[in-house]
């Protein structure tokens, strides 16, 4: 579907764009000014990898009609785009990208407005050598809306080029909501995601889908937020009764997300059975988003002292804690490490994903609360396992919010999502992870035409993550299942 | 010629521009409300993406073609002559589809179209994606009546695949002026064979249920969130200022329960905004706009959505809610003065209105509602 609305897109523009882009002017008479041009998306200094879809980017300030770019490599090599925008052809833009891996590109940007060429001082990207290992991304598309929801769906783009692909969409599933896709450590062989809605379910994918009753009667809940064991056998998941207040008066927040109980569990795929076990589901305690670490050993997860609301609201503060796993047996351990506490510091963890190379601990921080997205304080902070320091990612970070982070696997470069751009659409960065831990200036994902589209976009990406390769299943089949009424019964124990 | 000869020798033509006149009337002086609920649960484009979205999906060129008409229905006035012309406009190719008939009782059932559409389009499940699709397949039919038999064979096998997917299952409309010549039969078989198989096949193209495509995408709205007439009509009268405080009171609640409907929420809405609440403004106008039936957007909620935006302090979205305002016919003026206040904040704080929501906004204490 997406690639027939690439088609047909394509083949209307170009029946109106071939002749403008005969006649797109060339720079004359060029003021030169010692400043580095304001372009959208700003991609002045970031780095990327190799493989990354053409930077597509137009001027800042729509009072410019045209502009010309120059792009050179320092290993050789160039390309060329003039137009309303830069829109880089892609076959030519990865071949000057490959030959200038380890290198850098240099932007020669020369814009016109109001008839008058300006010509700016040259911006530089970076081309790093460490490969992305992912052919793209996944995430869910849905409005950043209240209770009610339009359309939504869970998609996959390939970072390469610009096409995007639905994977299922709530039109095949009517009056359910589509939430988590989830694979393992990128690896789309094994996925997780929910149906909710009367006829919901949770779709395990793994050699087959298989869908599970959306709901456990022992659990008292669905099944959430899910982690997949890097072994594969087993997932770890919350169950979240999830509530909404409204504000009324308060700056820059709309909503607060609440649960009145969470708890965290272990799910075993090959036996059905939910492992339960006490000490992450306290009575009083609200277990919340669960991760493995990459060896399988520990299991992650928040959790904090249940307060009463709405009085309290803001005294819900989460510690990030861990637990181990034994994975033979299935079995939790004794005792629970906590790696920040909310008592101490004050502040609320949530989302906790390590590296899968083990050295670090990516999460975010928030004033209290867990679910970060209608947080605007809530930033992206780092754990360093091996030094147990950790620091806010200040190079990453803005005045709003960002969250929802995942790795790529071999943990050199990571995504997230943030609502720098207007507090309220969520969009996602790219970063890399250099070998002293920093991270590069985060570049927005590329898009065609990226001031147009993600002007007019009026939806927010959600729980993005890469996939080493593309998503392989039958949407339609998968829909026609969802309807039917076959689904598997869990086991508590 | 007289006026008693004219009236005979055009007596039907002078009937149905009456009934047409009719219909414009019915519309205008009795269901004003519900042409301004059609129209605020679209938002129509002009911009290619809008009409690729629609020419994906089956049926999706008379889904255009109907929003573009329905943006029409901000003015009721014009509401209502779009029903007028309409109603004469499918009598005209009824008619004609079914082959001129000389006898008065033939050409009287060629009315019976018209009359059905002007019942469907007094229930709002029913958008204007059906009767374009019943005008653009009655008008097909009109083409293939001219043609002769061979022609009209190649018309229909090419209009089946095609036609279904620019207007839906309506097009077998198409195959009526086929249907007069017996030894057709067998081939019109084929014909339904043929339209049966691309419905099917669409299921595997478009994402939607064999079901919803089967009897046709946006043909109508099985939505429980689309309101009643009292509940429109009330709505119409808080956008004239026909409502009094009282009324608006008696039915202002912020909660879930309230915004069960899109006039209630837009009703909601536009309370809350009057008594200053301006959050739970935007909530409601946001819930009405997430709620329209076929997952359009809504104008209307745009326009409340860049006021509450630009008073909360939020002006990055109200600039991205007038960037896409200004694509639109009837709301693009009032975009683009909205843009210089977004662009001079002190334009904002002259405004009397918005000035005082601004400050109620700012010095108001925080409270939860749900």
């Amino acid at each position: 579907m997406a690639k027939m609305y690439s088609s047909i897109r394509n083949i209307v523009l170009s029946i109106g764009c071939w002749a403008l882009v005969a006649c797109s002017p060339t720079p004359t008479n060029v003021t030169k000014v010692n400043q580095t041009p304001e372009i959208y998306p700003d991609y002045v200094g970031v780095t990327i990898p190799v493989d990354i879809a053409p930077l597509n980017f137009a001027m800042a300030d729509d009072a410019f009609a045209t502009i010309d770019v120059e792009v050179k490599g320092t290993k050789g090599g160039s390309i060329h785009a003039n137009g309303d925008y830069a829109d880089f052809d892609v076959d030519e833009w990865h071949q000057l990208l490959k030959q200038n891996k380890g290198g850098a590109l240099t932007f020669a940007v020369c814009a016109k407005k109001d008839g008058q060429w300006t010509g700016y001082q040259e911006f530089t990207v970076n081309v790093s050598d460490e490969p992305l290992e992912a052919w793209g991304i996944t995430y869910r598309r849905i409005p950043p809306s209240y209770e009610m929801y339009s359309k939504m769906g869970l998609y996959q783009r390939n970072l390469s080029n610009f096409d995007e692909e639905a994977l299922l969409v709530n039109t095949q599933t009517p009056n359910q909501c589509l939430n988590c896709h989830t694979a393992n450590r990128t690896n789309p062989d094994q996925f997780v995601f929910h149906v909710r809605g009367n006829h919901g379910a949770t779709a395990i994918g793994k050699n087959g889908i298989e869908l599970l009753k959306a709901k456990n009667d022992s659990l008292g809940g669905s099944m959430v937020y899910p982690y997949w064991h890097p072994g594969g056998r087993y997932c770890a998941f919350s169950t979240n009764k999830t509530s909404q207040m409204f504000h009324t008066n308060m700056k820059n927040k709309r909503i607060e997300v609440y649960d009145s109980s969470s708890d965290v569990f272990v799910y075993d795929t090959e036996t059905h059975t939910v492992l339960g076990d006490t000490i992450i589901m306290k009575k009083y305690w609200a277990e919340n988003t669960p991760a493995f670490s990459p060896d399988g050993k520990w299991l992650y997860f928040t959790t904090a002292k249940r307060q009463i609301y709405p009085t309290d609201y803001d005294k819900e503060k989460y510690s990030l804690c861990r637990i181990s796993f034994d994975e033979k047996t299935g079995k939790l351990g004794e005792q629970v490490d906590t790696l920040q506490s909310a008592e101490s510091t004050g502040k609320s963890y949530t989302w906790p994903r390590p590296s899968y190379d083990g050295r670090y601990l990516m999460y975010t921080q928030t004033d209290f609360g867990y679910f970060s997205i209608w947080h605007p304080e809530a930033d992206l902070w780092l754990l360093d396992l091996q030094t147990g320091e950790t620091r806010p990612m200040t190079e990453v970070n803005s005045e709003r919010t960002e969250s929802w982070h995942n790795w790529n696997v071999n943990s050199r470069w990571f995504l997230f999502t943030s609502r720098r751009e207007n507090g309220l659409y969520t969009q996602i960065y790219l970063s890399m992870l250099d070998k002293q831990g920093q991270a590069t200036k985060p570049f927005l994902l590329p898009q065609r035409d990226p001031k147009r589209y993600y002007r007019e976009l009026l939806y927010s990406f959600n729980t993005p993550d890469f996939t080493s390769k593309p998503v392989d299943y039958d949407s339609y089949q998968t829909a026609m299942k969802l309807s039917g009424k076959e689904r598997v019964a869990t086991k508590f124990q | 010629m007289n006026v008693k000869e004219y009236i005979q020798n055009n007596g039907r033509w002078l009937l149905v521009a009456a009934l047409g006149v009719a219909v414009f009337c019915y519309f205008l002086f009795k269901l004003p409300f519900l042409m301004l609920a059609r129209e605020q649960s679209q938002l129509f484009l002009w911009n290619t993406d809008y009409l690729v979205e629609r020419l994906i999906i089956p049926g999706g060129l008379a889904q255009y073609l109907g929003e573009m008409i329905i943006q029409f229905y901000l003015n009721p006035l014009y509401g209502a002559l779009w029903y007028g012309v309409l109603f004469v406009i499918v009598q005209m190719l009824t008619y004609g589809a079914f082959g001129k008939p000389q006898k008065w009782y033939f050409w009287l059932l060629s009315l019976v179209p018209s009359v059905v559409l002007v019942y469907l389009w007094t229930i709002i499940h029913f958008p204007m994606t059906l009767t374009v699709a019943i005008i653009l397949a009655l008008a097909l039919a009109n083409l293939v009546s001219v043609l002769n038999d061979k022609a009209q064979l190649a018309l229909l096998i090419f209009l089946m695949p095609v036609g279904y997917w620019l207007i839906g299952p309506a097009i077998i409309l198409a195959i009526i002026p086929y249907l007069y010549n017996k030894k057709h039969i067998p081939f019109v078989a084929g014909l339904v064979v043929l339209l049966v198989g691309c419905v099917v096949l669409s299921a595997r193209l478009a994402p939607y249920p064999l079901a919803q495509l089967t009897r046709g995408v946006d043909y109508y709205w099985d939505d429980k969130k689309l309101g009643s007439y009292e509940e429109m009509a009330f709505d119409m009268r808080i956008r004239r200022n026909q409502a009094s405080q009282q009324e608006m009171l008696n039915n202002f609640s912020p909660s879930t329960e309230a915004l069960r409907s899109i006039s209630t929420a837009f009703s909601v809405s536009d309370i809350a905004m009057q008594i200053g609440m301006v959050n739970i403004a935007q909530r409601a106008a946001f819930e009405a706009m997430e709620a329209a039936p076929n997952y359009n957007k809504s104008g209307r909620a745009l326009r409340r959505l860049v006021e509450t935006n630009l008073i909360t302090g939020q002006t990055e979205v109200a600039l991205k809610y007038i960037a896409i305002l200004e694509q639109t016919t009837f709301y693009r003026g009032w975009a683009e003065r909205m843009k210089q206040m977004a662009e001079q904040p002190e334009l904002l704080n002259k405004h009397q209105y918005y000035h005082r929501l601004k400050e109620i906004y700012d010095n108001g204490k925080d409270v939860f509602f749900y």
